[in-house]
């Protein structure tokens, strides 16, 4: 510990001292410090003097210090923007590209605006290479402040540097406009006559990330016609050949967007021919590439099923990819699947089935199956496959077989029923769901075939109780079948199942299927045969996995993380251009909530009821005998109106706690003052403030430590009552001994553990009762946990998730609160304050006079909280609607929520 | 949109961390370490995931995984693409592949690096030729001052003025440029000897020192070699596209110029190879024979062979004959290894015997693999030929070159 004061102190010499070698060793020391998470905050004003030094390396790497620290200092932060202004005016491009660079990275509100006149200079600056750093920066500016940059017309700066001499500008600026497109309510640029030939030359001279940017931007444009299209393709066809996979992709992506305006079959033919060879050389990445670009090619071939055709054994796997390179590999090959290859590819399927990955095992299983059911010359072929993988008696294989083989039954009525006899004798092995009611429907569906049938069914019956649902519902289908097939045989079994299923079972879905059978089997049996067992459609062997709207807005999205997950761009984008393009769909929204609660049903209510129950018969690990908390409670009250403490002791304490401990960055942000929760006279000299934080995810349990004794204090231990949250410390109070009128900081991690909740006299109730120990002797104390610590991280609901939740909570949950008296009701500082706290904003709407705004926030022991603020900025006060499955926090919520927003 | 690059080690610490949009806490770090080590599939979660709403992307590359978080949709392939950059770059500046030491040991460099590549979301400036001129390095043997504001000025319009991969005024004495064809030959043989499947994946390096700004014109005997072919940013697309051959001005130094695919094979593979293993239930013993011998009239001999069985746990005790070379048994990974350092011509060579499986636990359900590695210098399998190279706008002696050199890629043997 002391050691690393040492360093501190030498380092703090040396930046200040006049030997610059010296003063450059101590800075790559500080930064190194820095990147191991050690905190070297203290040394601000020290480093932040060497900015103007004349050595270019050490230049940056004050910079770099900068850039992590500035958020953390926002007083000196002015200091630092004085010598960025100066550095943007430097004679040496380098040197002002970098000054704005740095500038647009460091993200304190403070220091954006006086960047705006510096920008501004830079982005007319005779040097290309700082216009090109300042337009970049306009977009990351634009992502903090997007009112600023547009009313400071940077915007318009931009466009006008699509017209720029340098070709590097031109991409860059195109890059930045993209970026704020793809984050702006409405596009600030779209590609249009004028500046398309512009674009094309600046993509012929871009460098390679450039291009992306650039294809990307371009595929946006729609081609006035067949011919521009056509044009447009020739242009971007020689960049299906970069190196730079993410070039190809971008590429491939906009000749398809292009190829959708050409009707000419043989123009396109020409198209495919071209893009099968670079969709191909993407394999010969490493395996990360291949995983996006077999995903994507999995999307093309879906869409244009012959653009690979004889492309299949690129696709075989090998040895040494990644299984989840030899997954997406399968899924290509079963598509690309035909009469000429079927031989080749059941062979490597079959292979496949032998491998030790069960995933991948079951999943070449599949192959097979989907081959025999899309090329029916091959089904004979592959039920000799499946049927020698049976005879490898490994258990996921046969159940895989069992599936598949239900499934060429599907396509194949009465063919290849010898099958069955194999399939029936490995039937103990059955354990999942899917194999288990394929094999059942196998039974019910050949039960006149199968010769002991009913003895199957039987054994299946048995466990009948303790079956998923849709095991039971095939089990119930199959025996109405068995005893359509074999009457005589079946009867007894019949009337079980249908009266277990009707009385006892409480599957809506099983019952009614169960009294339609049984009404159309005592109605007239002969209609009920002829509908039972009447034919049933044939299933189809397709290559397409996804409706064709999907895979076209997935096409769209080529380069994107959607065209990896295969899922809609919606799902990932949780920036505000969704609030604020559907701002007003969310008025219409309310009044559709308002419909669908009138009509729900109140089950939840009741599981409510269920979900809070909580566990008392913990005993506690303190013995408080009830007077002495009373008095404990009084105590703590008085001690907390009365010693407040001073916010500059606290500064000093924390500086104390970093330089002397080298605390890591992450727990830099202490800056609340801490409450007193043990005094010097009850403790004995022993004088203890603390304070409830969150971070990182985690609970600690701030406190600073003082020996107001004339002798070493230690030994020191911490324990908390059990809580009505489970707050359990996790860790020791304080290593060591704390010396005569030293202060020592500490930081408890407090996890929450559901073992120790308990609720003090059945109330819920915020206040912890904490024993802290020292040298064996014991005192009793308390504090409150402030409810926002308890709000977790990833509390943010996106705006449909929210409207689905708050549809699904019942009016009459819902607990109103009126606060007033506020001194600001801004909604932007609501916004910030709750947000800061673990509150996230969701969605924002106007009504008459009022601004309402919706939030949501998530705790361990409740779940997501949904919260509707109405403001009235007339008279400063605030309609707080809570809605949450889990209600007994409501109350503390509130109060809670009152206190952050009239909080300074 | 990207926000933080990490670098870790294999037990999940972190070794580097840059942020670029705030910061990023090392929590999320954790969660992913946890779902990676997941039920032991270390190699299978795939390199992109999301992780309570933020994208995480990573690549693995000499024990070291990168991972950049990103919370909005983003592309991916451009960052993985970008990572496999920095670890390029990482290489050349570090004068040794990046490992956990050789980051640690250049931590104020790679923090430069980084911020030259990437400005905010936006990878810039990512080639090793261009980033020396913006970094230290060359800054040392020159005056450490601003006041230099000439040579900075010629700087930054390299890098904003034509080339982004070469700047101007370079000199090199003697001016030398080569070229090195490297054909892997991918190919699965099945244990009779007969070829599954094969494929060539081949790339040119060439190292270049030709002073000021030459443009190299290449011509091919047969273009169509290179259909599937993915070209450095140097090479003109457009000339190719339309006349088929190739025309550039190469960057400075060492850089892969080119890579081709193809699965035409003008000759041979050089190397036959066959052989067989069986499990056997009785003994928990694994029996088995490998048979390799040239077989490509146009090569003379083959150098460095090695067979490569990677083998069940637990398996110990190998009992081998061989014909020629010798055998090593790795019982920590429990890999054998058969290396030849010379295979006679016209001659079978084999490797025969029997391992043995641990005493308790299953027989293994799959047969191991063989890998086999060879190089062989002056074969081209794909038959490509440099038929013209021509360097324009440099008057001095040129010395040049072309090397072939034809070896194993993943060339497996399934028993």
């Amino acid at each position: 510990m002391s050691q690393s004061r040492d360093e501190l102190h030498e380092l703090r010499l040396k930046l200040s001292g006049e030997n610059t070698s010296h003063q450059k060793e101590a800075v790559k020391q500080v930064v190194a410090y820095m990147t191991v998470g050690k905190d070297v905050s203290s040394l601000f004003t020290e480093v932040l003097k060497c900015m103007t030094t004349d050595d270019l390396e050490m230049k940056k790497l004050v910079y770099l210090y900068l850039m992590t620290y500035a958020k953390f200092k926002p007083d000196l932060s002015i200091l630092v923007v004085n010598s960025f202004i100066q550095d943007a005016k430097d004679e040496n491009p380098l040197v002002r590209a970098l000054s704005i660079r740095t500038m647009g990275s460091i993200r304190v509100e403070e220091v954006t605006e006086y960047l705006c006149q510096p920008l501004r200079r830079c982005l007319k600056d005779d040097d290309p290479y700082v216009r090109k750093t300042a337009a970049l920066c306009v977009a990351k500016l634009f992502e903090m402040d997007p009112e600023l940059i547009e009313s400071q017309g940077f915007i318009d700066d931009l466009l006008e540097l699509i017209t720029d001499s340098n070709s590097m500008v031109v991409s860059n600026a195109l890059a930045a406009l993209q970026e704020i497109n793809s984050v702006a309510s409405k596009p600030v640029f779209v590609i249009d006559k004028k500046n398309l030939s512009k674009i094309l030359n600046a993509m012929g001279e871009a460098n390679e990330w450039s291009q992306v940017f650039i294809l990307d931007t371009l595929s946006t444009y729609t081609p006035r016609n067949e011919r521009e299209a056509e044009s447009l393709i020739e242009r971007i066809i020689p960049r299906m050949s970069h190196k730079n996979a993410a070039v190809v992709l971008s590429s491939v992506r906009a000749i398809l967007q292009f190829m959708s305006n050409i009707e000419n079959k043989k123009v396109l033919e020409t198209y495919y021919r071209k893009m099968a060879p670079s969709l191909v050389s993407l394999l010969t990445n490493p395996p990360e590439v291949q995983y996006v670009a077999l995903k994507n090619i999995n999307l093309v071939v879906q869409k244009y099923p012959t653009i690979l055709k004889g492309s299949h054994k690129v696709f075989f796997c090998r040895y040494n990819d990644p299984t989840y390179v030899k997954m997406e590999k399968l899924e290509i090959l079963i598509m690309l699947a035909n009469e000429d290859n079927v031989e080749a590819l059941l062979k490597e399927f079959k292979v496949y089935a032998q491998e030790v990955d069960v995933a991948f095992v079951r999943k070449a299983v599949r192959a097979i199956g989907l081959a025999a059911i899309k090329i029916p010359s091959a089904t004979q072929r592959c039920i000799k496959h499946l049927l020698s993988l049976i005879k490898s008696q490994i258990h996921y294989v046969t159940q895989e077989v069992v599936v598949v083989v239900k499934d060429i039954f599907r396509k194949y009525p009465n063919k290849y029923e010898s099958i069955i006899g194999t399939l029936c004798n490995s039937l103990t092995t059955l354990d999942d769901i899917e194999s288990k009611s394929s094999m059942i429907w196998i039974i019910g569906q050949y039960a006149d075939r199968i010769e002991n049938s009913e003895e199957l069914l039987e054994s299946f019956l048995e466990t009948f109780d303790e079956e998923n649902p849709e095991v039971q519902l095939q089990l119930l289908t199959s025996t109405v079948k068995l005893f359509l097939h074999k009457p005589e045989d079946s009867q007894e079994l019949l009337q079980d199942v249908l009266s277990t299923a009707t009385q006892e079972s409480e599957n809506p879905d099983l019952r009614e299927r169960a009294y339609i059978y049984w009404r159309m089997l005592s109605t007239d049996p002969d209609v009920a045969k002829e509908i039972i067992l009447g034919e049933k459609p044939l299933i189809e062997g397709t290559n397409r996995k996804y409706h064709i709207d999907l895979l076209e807005t997935l096409l769209f999205n080529i380069p994107s993380l959607s065209s990896v997950f295969h899922k809609p761009p919606e799902n990932f984008v949780t920036n505000i251009k969704v609030f604020l393009r559907e701002d007003e769909e969310i008025e219409n929204d309310e009044e559709g909530i308002l419909q669908v609660e009138e009509q729900r049903e109140k089950e939840e209510e009741k599981q409510q009821e269920e979900t809070t129950t909580t566990n008392q018969t913990i005993g506690s690990l303190i013995d408080f005998n009830s007077e002495s908390k009373q008095q404990q409670n009084q105590n703590t009250q008085q001690q907390k109106s009365t010693h407040v403490v001073q916010s500059q002791d606290i500064r000093q304490n924390k500086n104390n706690n970093q330089d002397e401990y080298g605390m890591g960055l992450s727990q830099m942000n202490v800056d609340i003052p801490k409450k007193l929760i043990l005094d010097a006279e009850k403790g004995e000299g022993l004088e203890i403030k603390g304070i409830f934080q969150r971070r990182e995810n985690s609970i600690f349990y701030e406190l600073s430590l003082t020996n107001k004794t004339q002798a070493p204090i230690g030994g020191f231990a911490c324990v908390f009552n059990a809580n009505s949250f489970g707050l359990k410390p996790n860790g020791w109070l304080l290593d060591g001994v704390l010396m005569p009128m030293q202060t020592r900081g500490s930081s408890l991690p407090c996890p929450i553990e559901t073992s120790h909740i308990k609720h003090q006299n059945n109330q819920i109730s915020n206040i912890v009762q904490i024993a802290i120990g020292k040298d064996s002797q014991v005192y009793y104390c308390q504090d409150e946990v402030p409810f926002h610590v308890l709000c977790t991280e990833d509390g943010k609901l996106g705006r449909s998730e929210f409207l689905k939740a708050w549809k699904d909570i019942p009016d009459e949950v819902e607990s109103l609160k009126e606060i007033t008296d506020l001194t600001e009701s801004n909604s932007n500082i609501v916004k910030l304050k709750l947000e800061n706290k673990n509150i996230f904003f969701v969605a924002k709407r106007k009504a008459d006079e009022l601004e309402i705004m919706y939030f949501s926030l998530k705790t361990e022991m409740a779940g997501f909280v949904l919260l509707e603020l109405a403001i009235d900025p007339n008279s400063n006060s605030i309609q707080l609607a809570t809605r949450t499955n889990n209600t007994d926090f409501v109350e503390m919520l509130e109060l809670e929520i009152e206190k952050i927003l009239k909080e300074y | 949109m990207i926000k933080s690059l990490f670098i870790l080690n294999t037990g999940g610490d972190i070794v580097l961390e840059k942020h670029w949009q705030g910061r990023t806490g090392r929590n999320i770090i954790s969660q992913f370490w946890n779902e990676l080590t997941k039920g032991n599939r270390t190699k299978d979660l795939p390199p992109i995931i999301r992780i309570r709403r933020q994208t995480l992307i990573y690549i693995r590359k000499y024990n070291l995984l990168y991972l950049v978080v990103a919370d909005q949709d983003t592309s991916p392939l451009m960052f993985i693409e970008f990572l496999n950059r920095v670890i390029e770059v990482f290489s050349n500046f570090f004068s040794t592949e990046p490992t956990e030491t050789s980051v640690k040991e250049n931590l104020p460099k790679a923090f430069e690096l980084l911020g030259e590549m990437m400005d905010n979301v936006f990878p810039v400036t990512t080639e090793s030729s261009m980033l020396r001129d913006m970094i230290g390095a060359t800054m040392k043997s020159t005056p450490n001052t601003i006041e230099n504001s000439k040579k900075f000025a010629t700087l930054s319009s390299d890098q904003v003025g034509g080339l982004p991969w070469r700047r101007k005024n370079i000199k090199h004495s003697p001016n030398e440029i080569f070229f090195d064809v490297i054909e892997s030959i991918n190919a699965t043989i099945e244990r009779s000897g007969k070829c599954l499947n094969s494929e060539i994946i081949s790339k040119i390096n060439c190292e270049c020192k030709l002073s000021g700004m030459p443009t190299l014109t290449m011509v091919f005997n047969n273009s169509s070699i290179l259909e599937d072919v993915s070209f450095h940013q140097c090479i003109n697309l457009d000339t190719w596209e339309r006349r088929k051959i190739l025309d550039f001005i190469p960057p400075d130094g060492q850089f892969e110029l080119l890579t081709y695919r193809s699965n035409r094979m003008q000759t041979q593979i050089p190397l036959y190879t066959s052989g067989r293993f069986n499990w056997s239930k009785k003994k928990r013993r694994g029996k088995f024979e490998v048979i390799l011998q040239l077989r490509n009239s146009l090569v003379k001999s083959i150098e460095n062979v090695s067979v490569l069985i990677p083998l069940a746990q637990g398996c110990s005790s190998p009992s081998i004959k061989t014909t020629n070379g010798a055998v090593f048994f790795n019982d920590q990974t429990f890999e054998l290894k058969w290396e030849i350092k010379k295979m006679p011509k016209n001659k079978e060579v084999s490797m025969k015997g029997s391992i043995k499986l641990p005493s308790k636990g299953s027989i293994p359900r799959e047969k191991p693999v063989a890998i086999i590695t060879f190089s062989i210098e002056g074969l081209c399998m794909s038959g490509l030929k440099v038929t013209n190279l021509n360097i324009s706008k440099l008057k001095k002696k040129i010395f040049k070159g072309v090397k072939f050199i034809s070896k194993s890629g993943n060339f497996t043997l399934k028993f």
